[in-house]
């Protein structure tokens, strides 16, 4: 079977959150510009295929706080599918491990920030700290 | 507000203390993100022309229209967002010719165009924020 070297339309990625103003815990979500593609185009996720909760906040831990000099407050999860069906790509970039960028973002601005709130909806908040139901 | 959302439409109008604040998340965002690369990553700048134009948005919204939050878009824009929850959003995005990227999702509909800012809001915006505040 396939590991994570590969990426599939099922795989689990997952956004790392830093700011509180990127969520909502009043309403359990994630808020579209946690998935706002940097100038040139190119959104920052890890694939967490096979890990389990401690490993993947591990990873924040190890390889995004640093990187952000921000500690990590929550991520959001969801399938490379949600990606896929906004014609974005999920390509692997390391290191570091498990990283990975989505790119192919519309040119056209307000349809790049439909296709945000639309994956911002799809997201499944996780707070750090806070055990998955 | 202890979270960055948008209040419940209830409160009918605008409190001007309200106005205060996000005026004063524009001058904040505008200071913070004047300089190129401001994210680390390549954001561009928002320019003092911009701030200027968000600010005649921001008091032009009409009376019954709850106040945004106000950010900085990586790409240098203005973003005014008011978020009700995951499928009812709307968010629009002002660049300092005028123009206005919006996307709103409204239930299971949804919707994202342009328009120009010029001496009012356009009635296409108005009527995209009273249909999510319905």
């Amino acid at each position: 079977m396939p590991g994570y070297e590969t990426i599939e339309p099922g795989h689990p990625v997952t956004r790392y959150l830093d700011e509180k103003k990127r969520f909502s815990t009043k309403k359990n979500s994630v808020k579209p510009k946690a998935f706002e593609p940097t100038a040139d185009l190119t959104l920052s996720v890890f694939r967490t295929l096979d890990l389990n909760e401690t490993e993947t906040w591990d990873l924040a831990v190890t390889w995004v706080e640093p990187s952000r000099k921000k500690l990590t407050l929550g991520r959001g999860d969801l399938r490379v599918s949600e990606f896929q069906t906004h014609g974005l790509i999920v390509e692997a970039f390391e290191p570091p491990p498990r990283h990975a960028n989505v790119l192919g973002w519309p040119k056209d601005k307000e349809v790049r920030m439909s296709v945000m709130q639309e994956i911002a909806a799809a997201a499944t908040l996780v707070l750090k700290g806070v055990p998955v139901a | 507000m202890s979270e960055t959302e948008t209040k419940p439409f209830e409160a009918q109008s605008v409190a001007a203390t309200d106005m205060d604040e996000r005026l004063k998340a524009l001058q904040s965002c505008s200071d913070d993100c004047s300089s190129d690369n401001w994210d680390g990553k390549g954001a561009k700048a928002v320019t003092t022309q911009l701030r200027e134009v968000a600010e005649l948005f921001l008091k032009q919204l009409p009376s019954h229209i709850p106040p945004p939050e106000v950010e900085a878009d990586l790409d240098g824009e203005i973003n005014f967002e008011w978020y009700l929850e995951p499928r009812k959003v709307f968010s629009i995005s002002l660049n300092a010719e005028g123009r206005l990227s919006y996307a709103g999702l409204f239930g299971p509909a949804k919707s994202h165009g342009t328009e120009m800012f010029q001496d009012s809001i356009p009635r296409e915006i108005i009527l995209k924020l009273d249909r999510l505040f319905s």
